[in-house]
């Protein structure tokens, strides 16, 4: 027995299902599951909706030198294409735990940093040492 | 053969792989053969809301800063490279309290890299496996 989820407000009237047929009527506990879950889903797409997609350009034009975190980014190679800004700030943490924070209706997430890395000479040592002294 | 993108500018820069955490949170990492472990930024724990609790242990890392202590998360699924990886220990520091300040996110180590033999394209800037 499943609640149907697929067209509301119908979804609510007919409630419950079995082998694609409903069973009986729904009780009105059951209609209040259906239309909750329903307000749910529509809350995370109200949040998502809040975040306009950005192209990379217009990103790193509106928040230059911030690390941001996107939400639904689209990649060509390492590239990011575009996605939409759930946060931005120049301290990393900062910009991770409010992106963390508003992940509410978007599948897959970046953090990117849209200023340009110092021309730097690096070396690269990170060995995990056999047992903690 | 499958190739695989990765990104080096010029000879100031790192060689740089996409990485995907838990099938959601694609990252830049840094593609290291000097270092014996994969290693994550804390603050990736942030946006994929895993709690700071669920580090399974501490270990010490050396890195050419000196020794580091580091927490032990195991990460649900790791893509990376043509490579799914699940339930895989990875060493989590937080990059900006230990100077690296560079546009990545995690270091991919020698533990994910030996599981393949891994060929390097520079010209056209792909991996390859052989």
């Amino acid at each position: 027995m499943i609640l149907i989820g697929k067209n509301p407000p119908e979804s609510g009237l007919y409630g419950l299902v079995k082998h694609g047929r409903p069973t009986k009527k729904p009780t009105f506990a059951m209609q209040q599951v259906v239309a909750y879950q329903w307000k749910i889903k529509i809350a995370d797409n109200m949040e998502a909706m809040q975040f306009e997609m950005l192209s990379w350009e217009e990103i790193k034009s509106h928040y230059p030198d911030e690390w941001v975190v996107l939400g639904d980014p689209i990649f060509e190679g390492t590239l990011v294409l575009q996605g939409a800004v759930l946060s931005h700030h120049p301290d990393k943490r900062v910009a991770s735990i409010e992106g963390g924070e508003r992940r509410k209706g978007f599948k897959s997430f970046t953090l990117i940093f849209t200023g340009q890395d110092q021309p730097i000479r690096r070396i690269g040592l990170l060995r995990t040492l056999p047992k903690a002294r | 053969m499958n190739t695989y993108p990765f990104e080096w500018l010029d000879d100031d820069s790192l060689v740089i792989v996409l990485a995907k955490i838990n099938e959601e949170t694609t990252l830049r990492f840094l593609l290291d053969t000097g270092s014996t472990h994969t290693c994550l930024d804390k603050n990736a724990l942030y946006i994929e809301q895993i709690s700071l609790k669920e580090a399974v242990k501490q270990v010490e890392i050396e890195t050419a800063n000196g020794w580091i202590l580091a927490d032990i998360f195991i990460i649900n699924s790791i893509q990376v490279i043509g490579l799914k990886l699940q339930n895989h220990p990875v060493q989590v520091i937080d990059f900006i309290a230990h100077g690296i300040m560079s546009n990545y996110s995690g270091v991919l180590g020698m533990d994910i890299l030996q599981q393949k033999n891994l060929c390097f394209h520079f010209e056209e800037r792909t991996l390859s496996f052989s």
